[in-house]
C-alpha cells in the first residue's frame, strides 16, 4: 500500500515537472516566433524559469525515489519482523 | 541553427513531455525512464540553450534595434546623404556589417562585451516599459563612447595610422589610443546620429 502511494506521488511529481517544462517550452517557441525585443526578456525570464523549475522538480523527484524507497524497504522489514 | 529547426524541436521536445503527463505509469520500465530523462532534463536545456543563442543573434541585427519605435529616427540617420554623417558613412559604405550596425558599433570590445551590451539593452526596456522614454534626440550613452570600439577595426589602418590630420600634431595619435583624446566628441568626427537635424538632411536611396 505505501509502495502504491510513493509511486503515484512521483508520478504527480512528474506529471507536474513535465508541464511545467511544457509551458517553459511553448514560451519559448512563441518568443522566438515574436520579433520584438521584449520577446527576449520573456524568453530567458519567463520561459526559462518555468524550464528550470520543472527539470529541477524531475531531478528533485529522481532524490526523492532513491530515499522514499529506502524508507518503504525499511517499512516493510519492519511489519514483515 | 535556423529558428524553425528549433521550433520543430521545442515543439517535438513539448509533445514527448506530453506523453509523460498523459502516462506518467511508463517511467516504471526502464525506457520510459530514459525517456524521462531525456525529455524532461537533456531536451529542455538543449532547447533553452539553442533558443538564447538564437535570440542573441538575433538581438544582434539592425532591424532588431530599429524594431523599437523610439530608434526609428536612428535607422533614418543611417540613410543620410552626408559623408561627415558618422553613423551613415559606416553604415552606407559597409565598413561596418550593415545587418549588424548598431551592435558593432554600440557592443563592447571588451571581455563580456556582448553581455554587457546585452544588459544595456534591458536598461532599455526598462526605460520604455516603467520610465518615461526621453526624445529621440536626448538619448544619452550610458557612458562615455570608448575609442577602443573604434579602434577595434581603425587600428592599424592606414587610413587611421598615416592619415594627415592625425599626424599633424605627434600627441594626436598617442592620446586617441589612450582613449585621452575622445574620436567622436573632440571636434573631429562628432557628426554622428545627429537625429536633431534630420529634417534638414538629404537621404541616400539605394
Amino acid at each position: 500500500m505505501k509502495a502504491m502511494n510513493h509511486t503515484d506521488h512521483i508520478h504527480r511529481k512528474l506529471q507536474v515537472s513535465g508541464v511545467l517544462v511544457i509551458l517553459g517550452l511553448l514560451v519559448e517557441a512563441v518568443c522566438l516566433l515574436w520579433s520584438r525585443p521584449i520577446a527576449f526578456v520573456v524568453f530567458a525570464g519567463l520561459g526559462g524559469f518555468l524550464m528550470a523549475t520543472g527539470v529541477l522538480l524531475f531531478l528533485y523527484s529522481l532524490v526523492f525515489v532513491v530515499s522514499r524507497e529506502k524508507e518503504v524497504v525499511a517499512a516493510d522489514k519492519n511489519e514483515a519482523s | 541553427m535556423p529558428t524553425s529547426a528549433i521550433v520543430i524541436l521545442i515543439l517535438f521536445s513539448a509533445l514527448l513531455a506530453g506523453v509523460l503527463v498523459l502516462r506518467p505509469a511508463i517511467t516504471v520500465h526502464a525506457g520510459g525512464k530514459i525517456l524521462a530523462f531525456g525529455v524532461l532534463f537533456f531536451l529542455p536545456l538543449f532547447c533553452l540553450r539553442a533558443g538564447l543563442d538564437n535570440e542573441t543573434e538575433r538581438s544582434k541585427s539592425t532591424t532588431f534595434c530599429l524594431s523599437c519605435h523610439i530608434m526609428e529616427p536612428y535607422g533614418q540617420s543611417l540613410r543620410v546623404d552626408d559623408p561627415s554623417y558618422l553613423a551613415a558613412a559606416h553604415f552606407q559604405n559597409h565598413r561596418v556589417p550593415a545587418h549588424e550596425a548598431c551592435y558593432t558599433c554600440h557592443t563592447n570590445y571588451a571581455m563580456f562585451g556582448t553581455f554587457k551590451a546585452k544588459l544595456g539593452g534591458l536598461r532599455h526596456l526598462y526605460v520604455h516599459y516603467l520610465k518615461t522614454e526621453p526624445r529621440p534626440e536626448d538619448i544619452k550613452l550610458h557612458e562615455p563612447y570608448n575609442n577602443r570600439e573604434c579602434l577595434h577595426c581603425h587600428l592599424g589602418a592606414r587610413s587611421f595610422e598615416q592619415g594627415a590630420v592625425h599626424n599633424a600634431d605627434p600627441d594626436t595619435l598617442p592620446a586617441v589610443k589612450a582613449n585621452k583624446l575622445s574620436c567622436i566628441s573632440s571636434g573631429c568626427h562628432e557628426v554622428v546620429h545627429n537625429v536633431g537635424t534630420l529634417d534638414k538632411v538629404k537621404f541616400w536611396t539605394e
